[in-house]
């Protein structure tokens, strides 16, 4: 009996015989071309992205810092930002420390210029005079309400005298600051005046 | 050792291997393209077959690692000659014996097991499985090309197991009448 030749197994063999063609060499080429760039291109996207977190969290940490460095000159200067804002920086502060604080007296002894407890006492007496004469401009703002005047009047009242009960306990500790005559007049501008006498 | 699934290759390409791709092409490049070419012309057929691995290439991510890539990959591939067809308004389930085709077989009597005669009886093949209404010659191709089984071809299809059963039955009775005439001549010696 003669095999048929149109067995599906038959069809399936011939049919694998005569079915060889491929892609050409260049379809190869520009597929696996296609798939090197799609790689290298999410590559860089990868690396755009892990850059882009790592200046994220430089940014945040850049941040952190400078509240760092920016909340003890706050505290410094007390801790009402609308006081702070009109208060003298410590750069500014500690730049005017050295100078005479009373038309050209100069405080300053060659010796004393080492001495810190000079330097915190001129910082003290400036930061007095400005504390009192933001005082005295207070009720000009006219955004404040009246409780927040009140409120704000309470604050500047307690640092004024903390600052004053600074400058006294430096000023009794250094006796010989008091002998200066050029210290007086700024003493009884930023005193009240039973401070001032206890020192005398 | 055994060599990696496709789908751990394409997991490895996802990952950024490119020498991982270059081996799931190999794999597939020859049965892909020879699926598309016995369905549509040859210019048609290389931009199919460029295209659907286009897909592959940027939409690997979207595909889950559960999927069968080869059959994802066939499907992709039938898609596009589909949209191809209707691109080209060619909608036709049978595709009729016309006098064209009759010039490429000969009435001359051939012998099977000469070099000759088995030129023929491929020539013959083709022609036939172009004589197949489109959804037969598809099943058949995807059979033969792929390998796949029928649940496999059920998924590419789109269609139920029990379809693709009744699709390849009709497939072979169509295809063996079509051979029988072609090949009297080789009965008959």
């Amino acid at each position: 009996m003669k095999d048929d030749p149109t067995e599906p197994n038959k069809i399936s063999k011939l049919y694998k015989q005569v079915s060889t063609e491929e892609p050409s060499g260049k379809l190869d080429e520009d597929i696996l071309a296609m798939a090197r760039e799609h790689v290298a291109s999410k590559n860089v996207k990868k690396q755009a992205s892990h850059n882009m977190r790592w200046f994220s969290y430089l940014t945040a940490a850049s941040l952190l810092l400078v509240i760092g460095l920016i909340l003890p000159v706050w505290e410094d200067n007390g801790s009402d930002p609308l006081i702070i804002s009109e208060l003298p920086k410590r750069s500014e502060l500690e730049q005017v420390s050295n100078l005479d604080l009373n038309e050209g007296h100069q405080i300053e002894k060659s010796e004393d210029r080492e001495a810190p407890e000079l330097s915190e006492f001129s910082r003290l007496i400036l930061q007095l005079k400005t504390l009192q004469e933001y005082r005295k401009t207070i009720t000009q703002k006219g955004d404040l309400a009246e409780n927040e005047i009140l409120d704000h009047y309470q604050k500047i009242d307690a640092d004024i005298l903390a600052k004053q009960n600074a400058l006294l306990s430096i000023l009794k500790m250094n006796p010989r600051y008091i002998s200066d005559v050029g210290i007086k007049e700024p003493l009884q501008e930023v005193l009240t005046e039973e401070q001032y006498n206890s020192l005398f | 050792m055994s060599s990696p699934s496709d789908e751990e290759l394409l997991g490895q390409y996802i990952a950024g291997s490119v020498s991982a791709f270059e081996s799931l092409y190999r794999r597939h490049k020859a049965s892909l393209y020879r699926f598309i070419l016995r369905q549509i012309d040859v210019n048609s057929a290389e931009e199919i077959y460029q295209e659907t691995w286009a897909s592959v290439i940027s939409h690997a991510q979207e595909l889950s690692t559960k999927e069968h890539f080869k059959a994802w990959l066939f499907a992709v591939a039938r898609r596009k000659i589909i949209d191809r067809y209707r691109h080209l308004s060619v909608v036709s389930s049978v595709i009729d014996i016309d006098e064209s085709i009759d010039d490429h077989t000969t009435t001359r009597p051939f012998d099977s097991e000469s070099e000759l005669g088995r030129a023929k009886m491929a020539q013959d093949l083709l022609i036939c499985l172009n004589k197949l209404p489109v959804a037969q010659r598809e099943v058949f191709i995807l059979k033969e090309e792929s390998g796949f089984k029928y649940k496999e071809m059920a998924t590419v299809l789109n269609i139920g197991v029990e379809g693709v059963k009744s699709r390849i039955s009709a497939m072979y009775d169509n295809l063996r009448k079509c051979l029988a005439v072609a090949w009297t001549d080789l009965g008959d010696k």
